[in-house]
């Protein structure tokens, strides 16, 4: 435990000393919410009879804090390999899982961080009605979630390597995940052509998790098989992204 | 307790990403004894820093076995990692944070509180004169005080083992020297120290037994005195003429010197063969051409890795 702290600690001081850059990952979320939740509450309050767009949205939102620090937190491998410093952290006394796991820990608390900051600005700017009484599943899906999406990064960015082609890939990712999915619009209004892949996508079992633990949409049914299938996105991210980081320099 | 701390059994290394296949390390063998100086001797490219990538758990082995005090590097990396302390070709510092901040990360990575950390860092900054750039950032320095930075936090730490990849490359003189008695003193106190050079007096002067590399494969290996044997008892033969003559270096050469180096009136030559041997054929040339001094040693490094190279 103590080497995961330490890691963390680490993550910590390299991430803000430029906070900027992490400020930006929980900001924007919040900015979305604030312009789209009350923009487009206008458009969809006709077709969303039982629910406010900006309750609707804010599931999308959190899913997008944990996803962007998650995907940001990644580009610190390249900082780290190119400034030779990756190479020796492979050398120091502890295993490769407390090194993702350190990190891991300031990204979930981060992500944790943005989150509180977004579900204020819902509930007292937007005024949406949230209660708090599903707090820890939210909290549990908003650290599963930054998990999945944070071992899905740091595998891509192992196995990648190339900073630019890992840049391209990411932002084609972030439009593509972020579209194809339930973020902004319910499964059902999708374009038909676009409703299977969305139905297929992580992030719309992450945010349909989420959504149920804001105002508590979803059948049990549904709920659990979107929980497994999470689950297993993350765990099987988490087996890429230690075997790339075993086999990172041969 | 094996006397042996690190066994390398037919080490081989093939890097397979990129552009073909490159073999780094072939078959190589080797032991280091517990509280020695060992060197890895090699020019550019012979693969000093792949065995130490291998036996720092950085990358694993394509064949054969290295074992460190006792436990594989593939099987029991953990274990491995918790004996070692290394200095890496690279210069890595957190480029982003201060001096002091990288040796307390690195001391927090080693297991160390904030407080044990300050106290075991306190005479490395002292002895690598850190001091003054202790609040600026890593990013800003020079590749001799990153290096410093990499030195200090591997002193500082309190693990059997240490390597060291051309740690000494860009110091200035006064800190290099200092550093090697450091690294000597910890080597009398029983750490295991691996370096690996390119500079043949550095390794002189520090290692107790090396093995010398190229293109993977071992050259040779074994003390200086156990080099000097296998390179047919290399002499090395210092003379100054009274008065220099095209002819009497011309004789000279014909006396089959193995090298013959000479500037501004002095001449070095590596020859093989008994001392006696040569005194006797010095003693009969310098009747015809008289000596204003002669002196007759054992080869150096560099006169052995030369010969060894081309045998
Ligand atoms: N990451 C790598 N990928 C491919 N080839 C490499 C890599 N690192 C080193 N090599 C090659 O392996 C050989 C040995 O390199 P290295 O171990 O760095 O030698 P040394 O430290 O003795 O200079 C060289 O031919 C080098 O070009
Ligand atoms: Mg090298």
């Amino acid at each position: 435990m103590r080497f995961v702290l330490a890691n963390a600690y680490r993550e910590y001081r390299i991430r803000l000393t430029n906070p900027v850059l992490p400020l930006w990952d929980v900001v924007v979320p919040v900015i979305y919410l604030l312009i789209f939740g009350a923009s487009l509450d206008r458009w969809f309050s006709i077709e969303m009879a039982n629910i406010d767009y900006p309750l609707f949205f804010l599931g999308g939102v959190l899913a997008m804090v944990t996803f962007s620090v998650a995907m940001n937190s990644s580009y610190t491998f390249f900082e780290d390999i190119q400034s030779g410093i990756f190479h020796e952290l492979l050398t120091y006394p502890f295993a490769r899982r407390d090194l993702m796991f350190g990190r891991f820990l300031f990204n979930a608390l981060f992500s944790l961080a943005g989150s509180a900051l977004c579900l204020l600005a819902a509930r007292y700017v937007l005024e949406v009605p949230l209660d708090f009484m599903r707090i820890q599943g939210l909290v549990f899906w908003l650290v599963v979630g930054t998990a999945g999406w944070y071992f899905f990064f740091s595998w891509l960015a192992l196995s990648i390597r190339g900073f630019n082609a890992y840049h391209t890939t990411t932002s084609s990712l972030y439009i593509l995940l972020m579209f194809i999915s339930d973020l902004f619009y319910p499964l059902d209004k999708l374009p038909p052509s676009v409703q299977m892949p969305a139905y297929w996508n992580p992030i719309t079992w992450e945010i349909d998790l989420l959504r149920h633990f804001t105002y508590g949409p979803g059948t049990w049914f549904e709920k659990s098989w979107e929980s497994a299938g999470f689950l297993i996105f993350a765990g099987v991210s988490y087996w890429l992204a230690n075997r790339s980081l075993n086999s990172s320099l041969e | 307790m094996p006397d042996e701390i690190i066994q390398v059994e037919q080490l081989k290394h093939v890097y397979t990403r990129g552009a073909g296949r490159i073999t780094a390390v072939d078959e190589l063998t080797f032991a280091v004894r517990r509280g020695e100086i060992f060197g890895l001797l090699g020019p550019n490219g012979a693969g000093k820093s792949t065995v130490v990538k291998v036996l720092s758990t950085i990358l694993k082995p394509s064949g054969g076995r290295a074992l460190v005090d006792g436990f594989d590097v593939c099987r029991n990396p953990l274990q491995v990692r918790r004996r070692l302390a290394a200095v890496l070709q690279e210069n890595s510092v957190e480029t982003m944070l201060s001096v002091w901040d990288n040796l307390l990360l690195y001391g927090l990575l080693h297991g160390y509180s904030r407080s044990q950390t300050a106290r075991r860092a306190g005479s490395y900054i002292e002895l690598l004169q850190l001091r003054p750039v202790l609040k600026q950032r890593a990013q800003s320095l020079s590749g001799g005080f990153k290096r410093r930075v990499q030195v200090a936090k591997a002193l500082m730490v309190e693990t059997p083992i240490l390597f060291l990849d051309e740690a000494t490359t860009g110091m200035d003189p006064l800190i290099k020297t200092a550093t090697l008695k450091k690294i000597q003193e910890q080597a009398e106190q029983g750490r295991t120290v691996i370096l690996t050079t390119q500079l043949l007096g550095e390794a002189e002067s520090l290692c107790q037994r090396m093995i010398l590399m190229d293109k993977g494969r071992e050259l040779a290996s074994g003390t200086l005195a156990e080099l000097r044997l296998l390179s047919k008892r290399l002499l090395r033969v210092q003379l100054r003429f009274l008065k220099a003559d095209a002819n009497a270096l011309k004789s000279l050469r014909e006396l089959g010197p193995r090298q013959l180096k000479e500037s501004a009136g002095e001449i070095i030559m590596v020859v093989s063969g008994g001392a006696d041997e040569w005194i006797r054929k010095i003693a009969a040339f310098s009747e015809k051409w008289p000596l204003e001094h002669f002196e007759i040693h054992g080869a150096n490094l560099e006169e052995i890795f030369l010969e060894l190279y081309r045998q």
